[in-house]
């Protein structure tokens, strides 16, 4: 896709003096490209910390290829940048647990995480990705919202938990699927219990 | 709507288990011994661990500084399960719990309602009790807060449990033997607050009188008995009916060490006329008026001091701090001089 067809983030024009604007080029992992202004950036340590030492310049960023992000599409990276530039200038929350965190979901994420699960999971894996820790903090909020008032059998349908059984199920299946001699033995060993034989060997 | 929680990142992970309210994070404990241990990896910001009994119901409150932290369960007592509710059979007890949504509106809405067979509510209150507790890396402080409208007999006891409050209505006495018998639930009672009048009075050998620390609201007749007696560290009565009687035996027991041996602090907030010039109106106590020439400062540390603070004509407080001298504003001060040992009086006219 070329960088007029690519879907740029709205930027506002008026907060950042013309002759400093700096954007850089990126492309998700279908191929969807993105110009975001270098002040958005900084809310990603990965992305912030990847630029400086590229030590890219305003030419390099038109003439050399954009930076490609190999782990995330075009339709989550979008959601990301777009959040990157409503949030710009803002500090980066600082955790050390010492007290609780407060975090309200202002409105403007709120309408942006207004997406279906599937795609919500996939901005949660891409802000702790990039390390954009307050973008991670308002979709985890959602995430724990879920679970308002559910009763442990809702709390399960809801997150997808397995229970205690399924998980031994899981892991024998996994563990089989290893070694297949393992259930050889364990079904001979069966056979032989319900044989009357007081030992395997 | 459905999200794969166990398949997000593991910094995500903890995340949204921190953001959970309290009753949510215990609930989702339930679902999987694997749910359970990242619960427990996840820091948990709660204060207290309360009980509250209020006419037949028990309320648990998982209370924070952060009320989206906070959350409570009302425990209910029930022959039979409610259709509404979800059974859930503990795994390794066996014992089977109603799970539903809180309904009432004049509850706090994040409440959930937990009903256990009445046959066996002892253990199985006990196990769910267990349950939470396990969760914490750090226990909260436990605290019962009983209503008078409460049986005591549905009254459960967990180990640990020493901080106890009596709540209630200024203007309805609760009965002594009803408050006698409920503070000695306690094995150690570390921390007692009682908010309600009591009448007939507390005998001098009340359980109350062990607590380590005391807050009584309305202290009233106690006042005779209780501070007298009182064995603790630390303890304030408030609108107490305290003589002049009174106060001499407890100023002389305290200065003839026939008592408050494990005293920090001590103070009585009276309605009572206490004699405004202690020099000269309790000479039972040998008290003399204060001069500072006769103390030099360096003294400082050997003496104690008694804080009166007078703030209205009908109200005394009187304050007994060990090892302690305020030099305040406003301050009226007087010498006591008991067995050699240098006392001083510091009464705070507003």
């Amino acid at each position: 896709m070329s960088v007029e067809n690519a879907p740029v983030v709205d930027v506002d024009e008026a907060a950042i003096p013309v002759e400093k604007k700096m954007y850089y080029r990126f492309e998700s992992n279908d191929k969807k490209e993105f110009r975001v202004s270098e002040l958005a950036i900084q809310q990603s340590e990965t992305l912030n910390r990847l630029v400086e030492a590229m030590g890219y310049t305003s030419e390099d960023v038109e003439n050399k290829p954009a930076i490609a992000i190999e782990n995330i599409d075009g339709k989550t990276l979008k959601l990301v940048f777009q959040w990157c530039e409503h949030h710009k200038g803002e500090a980066i929350p600082v955790d050390d647990g010492s007290v609780p965190k407060i975090v309200e979901i202002p409105e403007f994420d709120a309408k942006l995480m207004d997406i279906d699960n599937g795609l919500l999971f996939k901005l949660i894996w891409a802000a702790d990705y990039l390390n954009i820790v307050q973008l991670l903090n308002v979709s985890c909020k959602k995430v724990a919202n879920m679970a308002q008032g559910k009763t442990p059998a809702q709390l399960r349908r809801v997150y997808l938990l397995p229970s205690d059984e399924e998980d031994e199920a899981a892991k024998r299946a996994a563990q089989e699927a290893q070694d297949p001699r393992a259930r050889e033995v364990e079904e001979e060993f069966e056979e032989r219990k319900r044989q009357g034989g007081n030992s395997f060997f | 709507m459905t999200i794969k929680l166990l398949r997000l990142p593991f910094l995500a992970l903890i995340k949204i288990v921190e953001f959970m309210r309290s009753n949510d994070r215990v609930l989702i404990s339930f679902c999987s011994s694997k749910m359970e241990k990242l619960v427990k990896m996840v820091k948990w910001h709660i204060d207290s661990m309360q009980y509250v009994c209020h006419l037949r119901q028990t309320i648990i409150v998982l209370r924070s500084a952060n009320r989206d932290y906070s959350g409570s369960f009302i425990i209910e007592a029930v022959y039979e399960f409610n259709e509404n509710s979800e059974i859930f059979t503990d795994e390794i007890s066996g014992w089977q719990y109603g799970f539903s949504k809180h309904q009432s509106i004049d509850q706090d809405e994040d409440s959930t309602s937990v009903q256990v067979l009445g046959e066996t509510q002892r253990f199985s209150r006990m196990i769910f009790h267990n349950r939470i507790r396990n969760l914490f890396q750090t226990q909260p402080a436990l605290e019962v807060n009983v209503y008078p409208n409460f049986e005591l007999s549905e009254l459960f006891i967990f180990e640990g449990m020493n901080n106890f409050r009596l709540c209630g209505d200024a203007n309805h006495d609760t009965s002594a033997n009803y408050a006698e018998a409920y503070f000695s639930k306690a094995r150690n009672l570390n921390c007692a607050v009682v908010s309600t009048p009591i009448s007939p009075g507390l005998s001098s050998r009340s359980k109350l009188t062990t607590a380590k620390y005391l807050y009584f609201e309305n202290t009233s007749d106690n006042a005779k008995t209780l501070p007298l007696h009182f064995n603790g560290q630390r303890a304030i009565f408030h609108r107490c009916k305290c003589d002049r009687k009174t106060l001499v035996a407890i100023i002389q027991r305290w200065l003839t060490n026939k008592g408050f041996q494990n005293l920090h602090a001590l103070e009585i907030n009276s309605y009572g006329t206490l004699p405004h010039r202690f020099g000269q109106n309790l000479p039972e106590i040998d008290s003399r008026p204060w001069d500072r020439l006769r103390r030099p400062e360096v003294f400082e540390n050997e003496y104690s001091a008694w804080k009166i603070p007078i703030t209205q004509p009908s109200i005394t407080i009187i304050q007994i701090l060990k090892s302690r001298v305020f030099f305040e504003e406003k301050t009226e001060n007087i010498d006591l001089v008991v067995n050699g040992t240098l006392l001083k009086f510091a009464i705070i006219v507003p």
